[in-house]
C-alpha cells in the first residue's frame, strides 16, 4: 500500500502514522488470510504475513489462471448502515453499500444507490449465475487452452469462436443462487423507487434477484415475494454462531461457511 | 564420474518415473498434486545436475565425441540395431535446452495445471516426452533416433487432444498425427536405403562415405535420395515446405505444452536431424537445394501470415515457423555453428513468449501506461517498405494463410476423400454377380446406405 504525499506530514503526526500504517498493514494480512482459505495451495497454518505475500505474488505469477476469486460466491447485497452488519461474519460474499436511510426521508438517496447497485451486482451475480449452471455455453470453459484474439477476447486453441462469460477457474467454487438484496427501508418505501425505475422493476419484478428489506426501526426482515407481497421472516435469524475471532471460525475450513458473529469485546482488547 | 553412468540416469529418470507412475495410474492408484509437482521439479533438478556433469566431461576435450556402446538390440543377418549413444557439440546444446526448458514448464505447469481433471496425465507425457526428446538428441544413428522421434510426436498428439471432450482439438491432433505419420515414412525409408547403401546408419558412418574414406565410389543417386527423404523428414517435424500448417492446428492444448513442443524443442527435432545427417545432405546439390528452397519459402509465406494474424497463439506459431525456415537456410549454407545458436536463441525466446501468451492483455496495458498512456503506433515496420499497391494484395494472401491450406485441400484431401468414398461404395454395393444364387442383397445393408 504506498501513502502519498508522507514528506508533508506535519512531524507532531508522525508517530500517528506509523501508529496507522501497522493497523492498515495488519488488516491487509488478516483480509488476505481469510481470502487465502479458499486456495488450495495455500497451507491455513502458517502466518497472516505469509497468507499477504502469498496473495500478493499469486496476482502477478504468470501461469496461475486463478490470481484471484473475483467476485465468486458472492449470494448477498446489504444496502445499510454499517452498523447493521458489524461484527458480522458473512464469509467474503457479500457486497457492503453504505446507505443512511436516517438521513433519506425522501428516498432519493436510495433511488441513486439501487439504480447503480441493483445493475451492477445484479448483473454481476447473473453472470456467474450463469456461468456456473452451463460453463461450456455461458461461461467460457477451461482457461487453460484459451488463445487471445484481436486484443480484445478469447477463443479456443486454433479457430472457434470468441468465448463470453467466465471461465471455470473463476466460478469452481461459486454456488449458482440469485443474489439476495437486503435494503435497509421499509417494503412500501422500497417498492415505490423501485417501481419508479423501468430497469429495476424488470430486476425485481421478473425474480432476476431476490428483495428483502430491514425495517430501520425494529430491525425486522421481510422478504419480496413478487406481486407486492412481503413475507416476514419468524425464527431464522438468531441465534448465530459466536466466534472470538474470524480466524478461529474459519480456520481448516474450505466450504461456505454460515453468517457468525464475532465477539467484539475480544476484537476491543486486540 | 563415468559418463555412461551419467547419461543413463539423464535418460532413465524421466522414463522410469513416467513408467512407474503411469503403472500406478493404470491400477487406480493416484497422488495429491502437490506430491506430483514436487517429484516432478526434483527429477528435472536431478536431470539438470547430471547434465550439467556430463557438460564437464564432454567440454575438457570438444575435438572428440563422446561414444557409449551398450551393445546390439538384436542382429538379424547383417542387421543389427545398435544401442549406442553419442555426445558433442550438438547434443549437448540441445540436450540442455529440452531440459532446462522442460523443467521451466513442469513448474509453470504445476500452477497453471492445478485443479485440473488431467493433471497426472499432462506430467506423464511431458516426462515421456523428455525421454524421447533426449533419446533423439543422444542416439548415435538413426535407428535409435527413430525411437526418440516417435516418442516426441506421440506425446505431441495426445498433448494437443490433451481436452478430449470437445471434438476440436481431437480433430486437430488427428491432422497432425497424419502430418507426422507422413514425414516419419520419409525417415524410414531412408533408414531402410542407409543400412542398404551404407551399411549402417550412424552418424559416423555418414560422415565417413559423405569424405569418401570408404575408398569406394558411391554414386550421387545413393546421396541424393536419402538427404531428400531427411530433408523431408525434417520439415514434417518441424512444419515446414510441403507440412506447414499444422503447427498452428497444434495450438489446442495448454499453454505450457505449446510451449514446450511447438515453441522450444520438438520442432528444432527437424534442425538437429539436419545437422546429423549435413555431412550427407551437403553430397547432394538437389537436397541442398530443395532445403534452402523449402526453408526460404517458408519463412517468407509464415513471416506474411504471422504479421496478419489476430490471435496470438497462431501468430506465434508462424513467428516459429519464420524462424525455423531461416535455420533451414542456414543449415543449407553450411553455416553450422550460426544454426546451432539460433536453435538455442530461438527456442528460449520462443518458449518465454508462449508461457507469456495468457498474461497479453496485461502486458499490453502495463507497456502502454508505463509509457504514460497508450503508444501511438509508428507506422515504421517492414511491412511499410513495400509498395502500397502490394500490401494490400499481400494482406489478403497472408489473412488467407497463402491459400496453402485451400491448396491441400483440393490437391490432397479432396481427391483421398473421393477415392475412400468411392471405394467404400464399391464394397457396399450390392453384388450383381450373375452366377450368385440368391441375387438380392440383405435388406439391412440396403437399409444402412
Amino acid at each position: 500500500m504506498d501513502y502519498f504525499d508522507v514528506d508533508l506530514m506535519p512531524s507532531s503526526h508522525i508517530s500517528d502514522l506509523i501508529k496507522l500504517r501497522g493497523k492498515v498493514d495488519e488488516a491487509r494480512a488478516r483480509a488476505a488470510h481469510e481470502r487465502t482459505r479458499r486456495f488450495e495451495n495455500f497451507d491455513q497454518r502458517r502466518s497472516i504475513y505469509a497468507a499477504l505475500r502469498h496473495v500478493k505474488s499469486r496476482s502477478v505469477h504468470l501461469g496461475e489462471p486463478r490470481p484471484e476469486y473475483g467476485h465468486c460466491t458472492n449470494a448477498v447485497a446489504v444496502v445499510g448502515r454499517r452498523s447493521t452488519t458489524q461484527g458480522l461474519f458473512l464469509d467474503r460474499r457479500s457486497f457492503l453499500i453504505s446507505y443512511d436511510v436516517t438521513n433519506d426521508p425522501e428516498d432519493r438517496y436510495l433511488a441513486a444507490v439501487l439504480g447503480a447497485v441493483i445493475p451492477v451486482c445484479g448483473g454481476i451475480n447473473l453472470e456467474y449465475y450463469f456461468s456456473t449452471v452451463d460453463n461450456e455455453r455461458y461461461g467460457c470453459g477451461t482457461k487453460l487452452p484459451h488463445n487471445i484474439s484481436g486484443l480484445l477476447g478469447v477463443m479456443n486453441g486454433y479457430q472457434g469462436d470468441l468465448r463470453t462469460g467466465l471461465p471455470l477457474q473463476t466460478v469452481e467454487i461459486h454456488e449458482p443462487v440469485r443474489i439476495l438484496f437486503v435494503v435497509e427501508s421499509t417494503p412500501d418505501r422500497l417498492i415505490k423507487v423501485v417501481h419508479a425505475n423501468p430497469l429495476l422493476k424488470e430486476f425485481v419484478e421478473n425474480r432476476w434477484i431476490r428483495l428483502s428489506i430491514i425495517r430501520p426501526d425494529d430491525g425486522a426482515i421481510q422478504i419480496y415475494r413478487g406481486n407486492g407481497s412481503w413475507e416476514d421472516l419468524i425464527g431464522d435469524e438468531e441465534p448465530l454462531p459466536i466466534a472470538s475471532s474470524s480466524r478461529d471460525y474459519y480456520f481448516g475450513k474450505r466450504d461456505h461457511l454460515p453468517v457468525a458473529r464475532i465477539n467484539a469485546n475480544h476484537l476491543m482488547s486486540a | 564420474m563415468n559418463p555412461s553412468l551419467l547419461l543413463f540416469g539423464l535418460l532413465g529418470l524421466p522414463l522410469a518415473s513416467f513408467l512407474l507412475w503411469s503403472c500406478f495410474w493404470l491400477l487406480g492408484f493416484t497422488w495429491p498434486e502437490k506430491i506430483i509437482g514436487r517429484t516432478v521439479k526434483v527429477v528435472y533438478g536431478l536431470m539438470f545436475l547430471l547434465f550439467l556433469t556430463l557438460c564437464l566431461q564432454v567440454y575438457q576435450n570438444p575435438q572428440h565425441a563422446i561414444e557409449i556402446r551398450v551393445g546390439d538390440w538384436f542382429q538379424l543377418n547383417h542387421y543389427e540395431y545398435p544401442l549406442a549413444f553419442q555426445l558433442d557439440y550438438i547434443t549437448m546444446p540441445f540436450a540442455g535446452l529440452t531440459i532446462l526448458l522442460s523443467g521451466i514448464v513442469a513448474s509453470f505447469s504445476v500452477t497453471y495445471l492445478h485443479r485440473d481433471p488431467g493433471f497426472l496425465r499432462f506430467f506423464l507425457l511431458l516426462l515421456l516426452f523428455s525421454f524421447g526428446a533426449l533419446l533423439v538428441f543422444t542416439a548415435s544413428s538413426l535407428d535409435l533416433l527413430i525411437g526418440g522421434w516417435e516418442l516426441v510426436g506421440i506425446t505431441s498428439v495426445l498433448l494437443i487432444a490433451f481436452f478430449q471432450y470437445r471434438p476440436e482439438p481431437v480433430k486437430n491432433a488427428l491432422k497432425v498425427f497424419a502430418t507426422y505419420r507422413l514425414a516419419d515414412l520419409c525417415i524410414l525409408v531412408a533408414v531402410f536405403l542407409a543400412h542398404q547403401w551404407y551399411g549402417s546408419a550412424e552418424w559416423s558412418r555418414f560422415r565417413e562415405i559423405a569424405s569418401h574414406q570408404d575408398g569406394h565410389e558411391i554414386p550421387a543417386t545413393m546421396f541424393s535420395l536419402i538427404a531428400v527423404l531427411l530433408v523431408l523428414a525434417a520439415s514434417g517435424k518441424s512444419s515446414q515446405g510441403p507440412f506447414c500448417g499444422w503447427l498452428a492446428r497444434a495450438m489446442e492444448g495448454p499453454t505450457p505444452s505449446s510451449a514446450i513442443f511447438y515453441g522450444a524443442i520438438s520442432v528444432h527435432a527437424g534442425p538437429y536431424l539436419l545437422l546429423r545427417a549435413a555431412p550427407v545432405i551437403h553430397q547432394s546439390l538437389t537436397a541442398t537445394i530443395l532445403l534452402f528452397f523449402i526453408g526460404s519459402t517458408t519463412a517468407v509465406l509464415a513471416t506474411m501470415i504471422q504479421r496478419s494474424c489476430s490471435d496470438a497463439k497462431t501468430s506465434l506459431a508462424y513467428a516459429s515457423q519464420t524462424q525455423l525456415g531461416i535455420i533451414f537456410c542456414e543449415i543449407a549454407l553450411g553455416w553450422h555453428t550460426l544454426a546451432l545458436i539460433h536453435v538455442v536463441g530461438h527456442a528460449t525466446v520462443r518458449a518465454m513468449q508462449f508461457l507469456r501468451s495468457p498474461s497479453m492483455l496485461s502486458d499490453y496495458h502495463r507497456q502502454h501506461s508505463g509509457a504514460g498512456g497508450v503508444l501511438q503506433a509508428t507506422g515504421k515496420h517492414y511491412d511499410a517498405l513495400l509498395p502500397v499497391k502490394w500490401q494490400r494484395k499481400l494482406y489478403c494472401f497472408a489473412m488467407f494463410r497463402g491459400f496453402h491450406e485451400a491448396l491441400w485441400e483440393r490437391i490432397l484431401w479432396r481427391p483421398l476423400y473421393a477415392l475412400i468414398r468411392l471405394l467404400v461404395k464399391i464394397e457396399r454395393a450390392p453384388s450383381r454377380h450373375p452366377m450368385k444364387p440368391n441375387p438380392s442383397p440383405p435388406p439391412s445393408i440396403v437399409v444402412a446406405e
